[in-house]
């Protein structure tokens, strides 16, 4: 049976809602500081008007539910899954106000993709978007790439609420004892890594001819999106409006570096080095980037035998990076991966479904359930080949050396059915509006896992039905489905009285 | 072979270059115009980014998000002075010159090298026109958030 709300839970969920909802009305000064810098005095009323309404929400709910009580799982659960809407929503108003979509429903789906960190695009005329509105597209991805809630943690949420609170954003690690510790690390690795690129892509930048101020704009930019593995970008082109092999390069390293598990970024900086080399979901995330690689290209030069072998390789390789990360940078156009062959797509939609490292920026089944699912395939085989009197177990190096338990693989084989599941799902579901079965399964998995590469099927003028499956999709992949799946059982159960 | 080569490029400029190509044509039927001289127009945007002793430009559709990146030189750029972007719209510009699916020199990148340009149009600065309804309402959100803040700390009882 499931445990059903009580009027204290709902109490509970709209004080915390409401704080986070604060903390995006101050979140938006920052896109209207850099509207001010710009003299861009109309898009930065947009943010002071829609500041300003987030923190009259916000304040308006915690003096109605004044409940600051500790949470239950079910409301950490439920304003994990509330607060991402919400911020979808309020995200979507200045974008909207831009101009720059044909509908708010098309900067809702800009808005969830920006936060669920996928990179999928319907703006139009980006090329001359404001640059506070710019600057806000790649600030959402920043905010929910870190995550929202462990934004909050550091502010709102103390003990065992911050706890319930963490879990619930699809970060099952805790890399330090302590939650609001783990937190604070997430930041401090972010921001240091922040610094660091956008000087140097700054510095790139006015090397060819950046002006300054638009050079920085551009290296903060890069290094937001690529860092929370969003690929949105400033110009239309993505990566390739820089027609600069360095730049890609760059942004290669800021994504492999987004795409490593945190707490393996933690044991690094605390002077573990060896650990890169141990840590067994760094070993199966890298083999399997130089596996799909190579698949990949072999596929490509097979169609395209009169290409250049160099080029052909800067090509496949950074898409498969991009897709495998996470990120969806493209050094090219949704043209030509929409006239790639149909063997190098299947492995750049392998690449995506596959993800990242757990505890990253990236989205995806994740590396750590490939690892469990090999290992425990690896400890039937040796079941079956060894005495009927042997013990079996099988053992993996994450961070420490661990078995391999039960519960690994239970909670693995979950979440992955689920993802292949939503993927295949969205793929049929693009079918149905006539889009080739392979390009539209390469757009559900790149939705759902989060990515953002596109043959070209997303744009403002997709079909209104499929922006919501997508819109969706990046939500239930970036929550990887559980919580949402819980938060809807509770909004059952307030209907069901037994 | 040089009379060939030179009877090549003649049949090229005779055959694509009489009419303007659309720059999303250009994406849609790129093996037909590879390695071929073809004439395009767009508008100039972002910036002259250094490559070298080379300049690459981003040459936007007039109508549709299409780009493509040009390579020209310095001093062919200089003719360009508005780039577009935000309160700025670009030069218009038609530019003639060898469209590369693939180039050769610049590791496999879509890109037109640059043989002709010409400013059709020049662009020109936007003044932006503060919006008086939107000053109101900022004022009155200001006044409904000191308000409920007020509220919250002043008069609700339980903080």
């Amino acid at each position: 049976m499931i445990p059903q709300f009580s009027r204290d839970d709902l109490k509970g969920i709209l004080h915390y809602t409401g704080k986070l909802i604060i903390l995006l009305g101050f979140l938006m000064l920052v896109p209207l500081f850099i509207g001010l810098i710009f003299k861009e005095w109309n898009a930065s009323l947009d943010f002071v008007i829609v500041s300003l309404f987030s923190i009259f929400l916000g304040y308006s709910l915690i003096t109605i539910f004044t409940e600051e009580t500790e949470l239950n799982w079910r409301q950490s659960m439920s304003i994990t899954s509330l607060i991402w809407l919400i911020y979808m929503f309020i995200g979507a108003i200045p974008l909207f106000l831009s101009g720059h979509y044909n509908s708010y429903l098309d900067a809702c789906f800009e808005s969830m993709s920006a936060f669920a960190t996928t990179g999928l695009i319907l703006v139009k005329d980006l090329d001359h978007m404001a640059h506070c509105y710019n600057f806000w597209r790649h600030f959402m991805c920043f905010i929910g790439g870190q995550g929202i809630i462990v934004a909050g943690i550091l502010i709102f949420f103390k003990g065992s609420s911050a706890f319930k609170i963490y879990v619930g954003e699809a970060r099952e690690e805790k890399i330090l004892p302590n939650v609001v510790q783990t937190a604070k690390f997430i930041w401090l690795v972010s921001i240091s890594y922040m610094l660091i690129f956008t000087l140097f892509i700054g510095i790139i930048n006015i090397i060819h001819g950046f002006s300054p101020p638009r050079a920085f704009f551009h290296a903060i930019c890069i290094f937001m999106a690529g860092w929370d593995t969003a690929g949105f970008a400033v110009q239309s082109q993505n990566i390739s409006y820089y027609h600069n092999p360095i730049i890609e390069i760059i942004t290669l390293i800021i994504v492999l570096l987004g795409a490593i598990n945190f707490g393996l970024h933690y044991v690094v900086w605390t002077g573990k080095f060896r650990e890169i080399y141990r840590d067994d979901e760094l070993k199966v995330f890298l083999i399997s980037i130089l596996i799909l690689t190579f698949f990949a290209f072999w596929g490509y030069v097979k169609v395209t035998p009169e290409q250049n072998f160099l080029s052909n390789l800067r090509f496949v390789f950074y898409h498969i990076v991009s897709g495998h990360t996470g990120v969806g940078y493209t050094n090219s156009d949704s043209f030509f991966l929409k006239n790639w062959p149909e063997i190098s797509l299947l492995f750049v939609i392998i690449a995506m479904g596959l993800g990242g490292c757990s505890c990253s920026t990236s989205g995806g089944i994740k590396m750590l359930r490939v690892l469990f699912i090999i290992k425990e395939i690896k400890k039937e085989i040796k079941i079956y080949t060894s005495p009927g009197s042997a013990i079996v177990f099988e053992k993996f190096h994450h961070i420490r050396d661990i078995q391999l338990a039960d519960s690994h693989i239970k909670t693995s084989s979950v979440i992955t059915i689920l993802y292949i599941f939503t993927y295949l799902l969205g793929g049929i579901i693009g079918t149905t509006y006539g889009y080739p079965f392979l390009h539209s399964l390469f757009e559900s998995t790149s939705a759902c896992a989060n990515v953002g590469l596109s043959v070209g099927i997303t744009g403002p003028s997709m079909p209104n039905l499929l922006k919501i499956v997508y819109i969706m999709e990046m939500y239930m992949g970036r929550l990887e489905f559980m919580i949402f799946f819980v938060f809807i059982s509770y909004l059952i159960s307030l209907r069901s009285p037994e | 072979m040089k009379k060939f080569f030179i009877l090549y490029f003649l049949i090229n400029l005779f055959l694509f270059s009489e009419n303007l190509v659309n720059i999303k044509d250009l994406y849609q039927k790129s093996k037909r115009y590879d390695n071929k001289i073809v004439r395009i127009r767009g508008e100039a945007i972002g910036e002259k980014i250094r490559r070298g002793k080379e300049i690459c430009i981003n040459i936007k559709d007039e109508n549709e998000d299409y780009v493509i990146g040009v390579i020209l030189d310095k001093k062919m750029s200089e003719i360009i002075e508005n780039l577009g972007r935000y309160k700025v719209k670009g030069d218009i510009v038609e530019i003639e010159g060898i469209y590369y699916e693939n180039c050769p020199f610049h590791l496999g990148k879509r890109d037109i090298h640059v043989m002709k340009i010409e400013v059709v149009l020049k662009g020109e600065k936007y003044t932006e026109q503060i919006s008086i309804h939107k000053v109101i309402f900022s004022l009155f959100l200001v006044f409904c958030v000191i308000f409920v803040i007020y509220y919250y700390h002043k008069v609700s009882p339980i903080k």
